[in-house]
């Protein structure tokens, strides 16, 4: 099915990508194709499967052992892009 | 023969004899690289700093006595998707450029245990979406077989430093096909492993339900040996992970007597698309196993033809999930142009850090599981999925191991498909329903095209079913003689 531009633009909201320039509008042109072949599934008739729950597989538990492996900052500071005062540094999110 | 010619297995002996040292060993392995890397280009990060120190201390222990692993000394280069502690992991990315992950994965642990030189990080397909290895953000792969070709994808770097002979083992990583179809087109062996089998702990996800590590190297054997070191159970840090009936014992019971086996070849796999170079290819072989007493007959396995939107919708809306936690915030890419706002923090930081490909695996992703389209594709997919599921069991119900192409054609010139994504996606045909099905399968050479460029086939096993799907490929090996071909550069 043909998806319109508002659509596109929609969905890169929901994804936190910026739909306002740089490569944006190809990616709106190529999602027409890419939509267009999975549409394909369309065609196929599953019949009265409809339970999509892997059955083959089992919950998985272990024992919830407490462990300190890292420090905060040693986790955090190496790879934060702005580390201030032992936190992530941010733009503000409250008025 | 110089020693970067030499397989895995022909090192550890050597290595075991104190033939060679594992520090000349890695010394003559940098020495290729440096020969050969400018043309082919495998690495994003060289380690030889650290792997020399990690060459000394094997040769430390084993001076002083010490009984070793098979892998102790032999080096091993790394897709660059597996955190290494303290050492670069960018999935060939620019959103995680700087990275430098706190933990190891748990293969990691697993080969350090085993006493393996980790030579560096290699090449592929930003976060491992595409078929190239020409959507790195680094710099493209070339095929060490033909500079001006693609060495394919994901995982084109780790097959192309193994082909090119810059070291003889390496890890990737198959979601649709990212480690068997750059097996195919660079000539060596790769294995996707039954999911499950490999830990996933510390491979940065892609589609968690699909994504496997597995070994390439340049024999059946040397695949095995670096499988028995990588499987195992890891309860503590992946629910999906299983014990395997095979943990660390396939290479010793490799058994090339194919006797008797059942070989399915699915027509749907051999029809058009195929090019006639591959699909003569991969029948030949289907000749030899009938030679070498295998029972060779035809099957069907007629839901091909839905594997790829099944596989693209599945993956897309994994990866947009996984690939949410890329926001600029903690790690990795910030924008530089996100003012005061938060939102425009995440938005420009992803639309900066990501490239085209994963910027459209991410709006597929999100599409097919938004409000109003979640039953027609999400939903239908893994159904879908199912019966794909049913229709190699059932397939399994007759024959041992499944023969098939790889991908419709030999390796292709670099920018021949970046133009038109839908072209790129439909070589994914014959690999994507290993991974939606969760199966094993092996890769290996089986000839080459009409410009001496390697043409591959693929066995597929039941679950579990390493050690049949190796047993298989060591009888065509031994037959064929295709093995630690090295391209000449």
């Amino acid at each position: 099915m043909a998806i319109s531009r508002k659509e596109i633009e929609h969905i890169a909201s929901l994804a936190r990508l910026d739909s306002t320039g740089g490569i944006f509008d190809r990616l709106a042109e190529d999602m027409q194709g890419i939509v267009g072949m999975v549409d394909k599934l369309a065609e196929l008739d599953l019949g009265d499967i409809t339970d999509v729950i892997n059955t083959e597989r089992k919950n998985a538990f272990h024992e919830d052992v407490v462990v300190q492996e890292y420090t905060p900052d040693a986790l955090i500071e190496p790879n934060a892009p702005d580390f201030q005062a032992g936190g992530v540094a941010v733009p503000r999110v409250v008025e | 023969m110089a020693l970067y010619e030499k397989t895995a297995a022909e090192l550890s002996a050597m290595l075991a004899k104190k033939e060679v040292s594992a520090v000349e060993l890695a010394q003559d392995v940098f020495a290729r690289t440096k020969a050969v890397e400018d043309k082919v280009q495998g690495y994003v990060t060289l380690t030889e700093e650290s792997a020399l120190a990690q060459a000394a201390e094997i040769d430390k222990r084993r001076a002083a006595g010490e009984e070793l692993p098979a892998l102790a000394g032999i080096p091993v280069a790394i897709k660059d998707n597996i955190c290494t502690k303290g050492t670069l992991t960018t999935c060939a990315s620019k959103m995680l450029y700087n990275f430098k992950p706190p933990y190891n994965a748990t293969v990691m642990e697993k080969l350090a245990a085993q006493g393996v030189v980790v030579t560096g990080k290699a090449n592929m397909d930003e976060f491992a979406m595409g078929s190239s290895c020409e959507n790195s953000a680094a710099h493209p792969t070339h095929n060490p077989h033909d500079v001006n070709r693609v060495p394919g994808g994901s995982s084109g770097g780790s097959a192309a430093v193994v082909a090119a002979g810059e070291v003889p083992l390496s890890l990737g990583s198959d979601t649709g096909g990212s480690i068997r179809q750059p097996a195919a087109f660079c000539g060596v062996t790769g294995l996707k492993p039954t999911y499950g089998a490999v830990s996933r702990y510390g491979l940065i996800a892609f589609a968690s339900s699909l994504d496997q590590i597995g070994p390439f190297g340049r024999s059946i054997e040397d695949v095995a040996m670096l499988l028995d070191a990588i499987t195992g159970h890891d309860p503590m840090h992946d629910s999906t992970s299983v014990k395997t009936p095979f943990e660390g014992t396939v290479r010793a019971g490799l058994n090339a007597d194919i006797k008797g086996m059942k070989i399915g070849l699915p027509k749907e796999y051999f029809g058009a698309g195929i090019s006639d170079a591959v699909r003569e290819s991969v029948l030949a072989a289907a000749e030899t196993y009938k030679n070498l007493g295998a029972e060779v007959f035809e099957i069907s396995l007629p839901l091909v033809e839905y594997a790829l939107p099944v596989y693209y919708i599945l993956s897309s809306a994994e990866a947009s999930s996984n690939l949410a936690r890329f926001d600029g915030v903690k790690y990795g890419y910030r924008t530089p142009n996100a003012g005061d706002d938060v939102i425009a923090l995440y938005t420009k930081s992803r639309s900066e850090g990501f490239g085209a490909e994963v910027q459209r695996r991410i709006m597929l992703g999100t599409y097919v599981l938004s409000s109003g389209y979640y039953d027609a594709y999400y939903k239908k997919a893994r159904a879908a999925q199912r019966k794909i599921r049913e229709e190699f069991a059932n397939a399994f119900d007759k024959c041992d191991v499944i023969l098939t192409p790889v991908a419709p054609t030999t390796a292709y010139g670099i920018g021949a498909k970046t133009t038109n994504p839908l072209e790129m996606y439909a070589g994914d045909i014959c690999t994507v329903s290993v991974n939606i099905a969760g199966l094993p399968g092996l890769v290996q050479p089986c000839g080459f095209d009409g410009d001496k460029m390697p043409i591959g086939m693929q066995l597929i096993g039941p679950r579990f079913g390493e050690q049949t799907l190796l047993n298989a490929g060591l009888a065509f090996e031994q037959a064929s003689g295709l093995r630690n071909i090295i391209a000449a550069l």
